[in-house]
């Protein structure tokens, strides 16, 4: 009897081409039904990262930058268009909106991590050390302030391991000792993982991204040249 | 301007031969010095025409050819085409209201079959004519002059470089003598002044984008806020115009932003804001003074906010003249 081989490598058969993961967003277009008519808020956006690649997302409120983030988190469908996902990626980093607020901080962490296939405990060591809410935990999320309830949310996302982190805005959350940790956490410590960066923090944008999306009336664009992008958005 | 000069230094002892492109360029003590003054100007300011015409000075329009002058200046002052074409609009322009002035002779020399014909007709012009001393004037202009078989002889003898110039336009680019034709057919009408209607190509005006190089077709937009095109500092004579900037805009679907303004006199005479249409041929219509045809024109456009995509490729500027 022949030695059994790995699929892949068995005679006869046509190596599988390896495909590079990568989260493509393709032809998206985003449309609002409202009273006084309909309104695109994005309009046939195409764009893709790889593993570790980092994008920028760049324009003025009222951009489309949310609905974007929103659409490639899952949280809302594009009107048309699709989000393929070849890695795994976060919700919103400390996106807050998708707690418990009954539950405990601790059921939240567990609940969390049997979602998404975590060891439990590993997740709540790691939230517990990253969030610094100690007995806190134990007390149900609707009793937290707006800023307990992000270092949560952002230590979970952390906590997580994903390959992609969609970050809206938030980048750091508490005072200055938490802000540099923060930004530790996700740009020293995961400075190999993708991530769709949403900030008007130019200087960021600047130091970590490869290639910044500059949003315009709903259109985008795709700049490899980050300096050019900032030019854009500096006088959208 | 040649024979001019050397007929009034054979008819006066103490004749002064100066440029004259405004009043204060004269000096005042030589003309007191001299017995007979001769201006010679090829761009005059504003103010020339009236003194001449309120002092009652004899004077005569000497006229040549746009594109010949064109070629001359390239090869003489070894200007790029570019900057012939502006140093010659500001001549014809600031003439053109010389022009203007009533019963001003015109005379274009290479018309002329004969020098002494072309010598006849400047005394006559300048009311040199009528000295006493012309007969004796004329007698010596015919022993230096009356020699040469053409009037264009004598030139090329005379002018330095006129030869060489009449040489290289046999030779120019084809795209650079398209050009001047084109503004030849409003600047070198012949008719002693700039025409009622011109047109100045896309191709003299700028792109904002350094070198400043001339615009060529079509251009992304993509960028940040920026002056698009400027130029092309050509001139025209004081009046009121009314322009049409032409151009094409396309794939502007995030709609773009932009401004368009007229300088003129050294100040913005008028003014728009717009948005960039997605795509098609649009003509800005606009009407503006000028006041001083020694101060080039610019027609400028800018994107007033970044843009992310789109083309915007200038056609070409129409000018009517009003009134």
């Amino acid at each position: 009897m022949n030695e059994l081989l790995p699929i892949h490598e068995g005679p006869g058969r046509l190596p599988v081409p390896w495909q590079q993961p990568s989260i493509a967003i393709e032809g998206v277009s985003k449309v609002y039904h409202t009273d006084t008519g309909t309104k695109t808020v994005l309009d046939n956006l195409s764009f893709e990262i790889g593993r570790g690649e980092k994008i920028a997302v760049l324009g003025r409120n009222g951009a489309g930058k949310s609905t974007l983030v929103k659409i490639i988190g899952g949280v809302e469908r594009p009107t048309r268009g699709r989000v393929r996902r070849g890695m795994s990626m976060s919700w919103p980093l400390a996106f807050g909106g998708g707690f418990e607020a009954g539950m405990t901080g601790l059921d939240n962490i567990r609940f969390i991590a049997r979602l998404y296939n975590r060891p439990t405990q590993e997740v709540i060591e790691r939230v517990d050390d990253f969030a610094e809410l100690g007995r806190d935990l134990l007390l149900p999320v609707r009793f937290y302030s707006a800023g307990m309830r992000a270092r949560l949310a952002f230590a979970l996302t952390l906590a997580i391991d994903f390959d992609c982190y969609l970050i809206d805005e938030v980048i750091a959350v508490g005072d200055q000792r938490f802000h540099r940790k923060c930004h530790d956490a996700l740009f020293v410590e995961r400075k190999h993982s993708a991530m769709i960066l949403v900030s008007h923090d130019i200087h960021t944008i600047r130091e970590y991204c490869d290639m910044a999306l500059v949003l315009k009336n709903g259109r985008g664009r795709v700049c490899r040249d980050i300096d050019l992008a900032v030019s854009i958005y500096a006088t959208l | 301007m040649h024979l001019c000069g050397e007929m009034l230094r054979h008819s006066f002892a103490a004749a002064l031969v100066a440029p004259g492109n405004s009043l204060g360029d004269v000096d005042a003590g030589a003309v007191e010095d001299a017995d007979a003054v001769l201006l010679f100007f090829d761009v005059p300011d504003e103010n020339i025409p009236p003194f001449i015409s309120r002092e009652h000075v004899r004077a005569v329009l000497i006229e040549e050819d746009f594109e010949r002058t064109a070629h001359y200046c390239m090869s003489a002052r070894q200007m790029g085409h570019v900057d012939a074409i502006r140093f010659l609009t500001q001549s014809w322009a600031c003439l053109d209201a010389f022009a203007q002035l009533p019963g001003l002779p015109t005379v274009r020399p290479r018309e002329y079959a004969d020098l002494l014909q072309l010598i006849d007709r400047l005394a006559e012009a300048l009311g040199i004519a009528e000295l006493p001393q012309w007969p004796l004037t004329r007698g010596r202009m015919a022993e230096t002059y009356g020699g040469f078989a053409s009037v264009d002889e004598a030139i090329n003898q005379f002018i330095h470089m006129a030869a060489e110039a009449d040489a290289a336009a046999a030779v120019v680019e084809e795209d650079v003598a398209t050009l001047l034709g084109k503004l030849a057919e409003g600047y070198g009408v012949g008719a002693r002044s700039v025409a009622r209607h011109l047109e100045w190509p896309a191709e003299l005006l700028l792109d904002g984008k350094p070198p400043h190089a001339a615009v060529d077709g079509t251009m992304d937009v993509t960028g940040p806020a920026r002056v698009l095109t400027f130029g092309p500092y050509l001139h025209l004579p004081a009046g009121r115009w009314a322009a049409q900037f032409l151009f094409e805009t396309g794939d502007n679907a995030s709609s773009n932003r932009f401004m368009f303004d007229i300088v003129a006199d050294g100040v913005v005479r008028f003014s728009t804001l717009g948005n960039m249409s997605e795509s098609g041929r649009f003509a800005i219509a606009s009407e503006f003074e000028v006041r001083r045809a020694r101060d080039p024109v610019e027609f400028r456009t800018f994107l007033t906010e970044g843009a992310i995509e789109g083309f915007f490729r200038p056609i070409g500027i129409e000018l009517q003249r009003m009134g």
